[in-house]
This record gives structure tokens, C-alpha cells and sequence, in this order.
């Protein structure tokens, strides 16, 4: 089974056209504004300084917020309320569904129910598949590190839907990768869906990320390596000698995946992907 | 006070800075060192009164880099900031006169109250 976007399981099943998914996307990205759009919205700053901010912000590592204060385009308070309006006013993919008049409120909750179902593979079933493949318990506290610090920093729901073995199935996002080795060797990937990626850095650094830059690459690299270093702490209990190598990121072209075990997660953001090599 | 920053992860540097201004330490003068040999030429100059070390790190780790920063200063004060909180490491590093070991993801209170103790 192939982890896939509410979107596209509509139009798999036939329950939404292509054109349809293509017009509720575009409707979504055109009305979740950015927090410069947003801004000269709300006539608080002009088009031209929008676009001042933005270039200073592309050329250092700094948030939009950060960069209108430094300017002193914009105020805390400003930036406060700039990015609350910015969540109140998300609209979600279902959201334009029902407001596109593509499905009513009652049929996506059934639809979105059945996806819920369909992404499911029963517990049972993935724990027998994780007992066949470990090995000192490196499978299930690896899962289980994950799983704790990924809610815990991004205050997100995170689940284990699938676990594959040799799987040719490429995966979107930013790959970060890191080694353990001593007593046990292992290697540690994870491929996060861009949307993954931002809610980690803007959590973690509690600042709006809208677009993947270099300190969202940074950030998924010092995840991956808190993530492995807990792994560490939990497996070396009871004189199990681990060291780590530092983490490192792959580009998409060069990252074999067929050669690592695959757990595949779905969060509320999007789809993370978990490869580990025994 | 002086606060040399030794971490691989440029965001790290901008993170420590990020919550210590949050919590008004903002008296502080800092330096940035991305692997042990920076840190230990950094550190002869710039005489910090705390260094935050990270353990793993390309070139030369956080273990092999306290050896030196003390045999060089015996009384630095080095402060372990690393995921690989291993009771090995921890003992390791608190054996070679770390003043402490926070691991990560550490708290903003955590990392607040040992920069608060060196000022």
C-alpha cells in the first residue's frame, strides 16, 4: 500500500477529478497567505517594502518577522497578530472541498473516514512484521524515540501506517541521515514531506517557516541527530557501548532506498518516512 | 560575560542566542566555533567564562575537544549540550571536568539557569 494525500485518494477512488484537485490546490494557495501578503493586506506595510523584507530574508538566515522588526517596518504586536489572523484564516484541502461545492460536509467526513481506514494497517499486523525484522529491540525504541520527540516537539499526532521492507517507492522531502555504531551499527534516515519539515523548524525554533531554506535543512539534520542520540541513551542501558557519526543530508538522486528497512508515518502535516539500515 | 558556542549545527548558534536574548541575558558577548579544533584556537583569544560544547561533531568530537580546552585552562567552565547523553558520555565528560551535561532537545530554563550560575 502507497501512502498517499487525501487529494489523491479522492481521484484514485473517482471521488474528485483531476481538474477538481488541481482547482481546490489553487484555490488553497492562493488564499493561505503568506505573512508579507498578509501584512499589506492589512496596509500595515507597502508591496515594496513586502518585497525588501523578503529580499533581505533570502539572503540571511532570518523569518520574515524577524527581519520587518530589525527594519522596523513592523511591531511585535503586529507580527503577533499578523500570525494569528495567519491561522485562523488557513483553509484546509477538505475545507475547499465543501466550499467548492466538490463534496458536502457529510460526504467528506465519510470520504475522509474511509481514507482514515484505507491508511490503516491493523496494529497487530505491523508489530508481527517489526518482531520478524528485530533485533535488540532496535526496530521498536527506534519507533518509539521517534514517535515521543517528533510529538513532543512539534505538539503533533504522529503514526506508524506502514512498514515495508526493500521498498522502491520514492518519498518527497528533505533526507537527513546520521550513523550509530559500536556495539550496534545502524543507520538512521528520515525523509519528511516539505510541509513535515517546516512545522519541525517552525516549532522548533518557534518562527514561521513558509518555504524550505538552508536552516530547514539545518533543522531536520539537528532532528534526525536529537532523535538518534535518544535512540542511543535508551539502547546503552546495560553496558551497550554507541557512539554517533555527524548527521548529514542526501540528495534525493543519490539516496538508494531500496536498501534500508521503510516505516512510514502520516501526521497532521503531511507524511514522514523513517529508513533504517541493520 | 563571554559564551563561546561549539556546535556543527549553525542553528544551534542561533537558537542559544535566540532563547538567552528571550530571557533578557543579554549581556553576553558571544563567539562561534563549528568544530573542536575552532574552538580550541577560539578559546586561547577569547578566554570565554563558558563554553557550550556539543559532543558530536566532524573533525575533532566534544569529548576529544574538553580534554584539550582544560589542559589548556583548567579552570574553563564547559558545559556538554548534545543529544548523546549516554550514561558512558555523561560520565566521560563529567570525569574530564565538564560542569555539566544538558541533554537535547534540552529546556529554554535549563540552558537559562546554567548560563545565569557562570555569569
Amino acid at each position: 500500500m502507497a501512502i498517499k494525500f487525501f487529494g489523491h485518494y479522492l481521484t484514485d477512488e473517482g471521488k474528485l477529478s483531476e481538474a477538481q484537485l488541481a482547482e481546490a490546490i489553487e484555490y488553497q494557495n492562493k488564499n493561505n497567505l503568506s505573512l508579507g501578503q498578509l501584512a499589506v493586506r492589512e496596509g500595515l506595510i507597502t508591496t515594496a517594502e513586502a518585497e525588501k523584507i523578503n529580499d533581505k530574508q533570502r539572503s540571511q538566515d532570518m523569518r520574515f518577522g524577524e527581519v520587518a522588526l530589525s527594519l522596523d517596518l513592523l511591531t511585535d504586536p503586529q507580527i503577533g497578530e499578523l500570525l494569528t489572523t495567519q491561522k485562523k484564516e488557513k483553509i484546509f484541502f477538505g475545507e475547499v472541498l465543501v466550499l467548492k461545492r466538490f463534496m458536502t460536509e457529510e460526504k467528506l467526513q465519510a470520504e475522509l473516514k474511509a481514507f482514515e481506514s484505507e491508511q490503516n494497517i491493523e496494529v497487530t499486523e505491523l508489530q508481527d512484521k517489526i518482531s520478524e525484522l528485530d533485533k535488540n529491540n532496535l526496530i521498536k525504541d527506534s519507533i518509539g524515540v521517534l514517535q515521543t520527540l517528533y510529538s513532543r516537539i512539534v505538539l503533533d499526532h504522529i503514526k506508524l501506517i506502514q512498514v515495508s521492507k526493500s521498498d522502491t517507492t520514492p518519498r518527497s522531502g528533505i533526507i537527513s541521515s546520521q550513523a550509530m555504531h559500536g556495539d550496534l551499527d545502524l543507520e538512521f534516515v528520515i525523509q519528511a514531506d516539505d510541509a513535515v519539515s517546516l512545522a519541525v523548524s517552525s516549532k522548533y525554533l518557534k518562527m514561521d517557516f513558509d518555504a524550505i531554506d538552508e536552516m530547514v535543512v539545518d533543522i531536520m539534520s539537528e532532528f534526525v541527530n536529537v532523535v538518534l542520540g535518544n535512540i542511543a541513551v535508551k539502547l546503552s542501558v546495560g553496558n551497550v557501548t554507541l557512539d554517533l557519526k555527524p548527521p548529514l543530508t542526501i540528495e534525493s538522486s543519490k539516496f538508494n532506498h531500496a536498501q534500508y528497512y521503510c516505516f512510514d508515518f502520516i501526521t497532521t502535516q503531511g507524511n514522514l518516512t523513517l529508513y533504517l539500515k541493520l | 560575560m563571554k559564551l563561546l558556542i561549539v556546535d556543527d549545527a549553525k542553528l544551534i548558534h542561533f537558537l542559544v542566542k535566540k532563547i538567552l536574548k528571550a530571557n533578557d541575558l543579554t549581556n553576553i558577548e558571544f563567539q562561534d566555533a563549528f568544530n573542536g579544533n575552532e574552538a580550541i584556537e577560539i578559546a586561547k583569544d577569547f578566554q570565554p567564562d563558558l563554553v557550550l560544547l556539543d559532543v558530536v561533531m566532524p573533525e575533532k568530537d566534544g569529548i576529544e575537544t574538553l580534554k584539550i580546552l582544560k589542559e589548556n585552562n583548567p579552570t574553563i567552565s564547559v558545559i556538554m549540550v548534545s543529544s548523546l547523553g549516554t550514561e558512558a558520555k555523561v560520565t566521560e565528560a563529567l570525569g574530564l571536568g565538564a560542569k555539566a551535561f544538558i541533554q537535547k532537545p534540552f529546556d529554554e530554563s535549563e540552558l537559562c539557569t546554567h548560563v545565569k550560575n557562570a555569569s
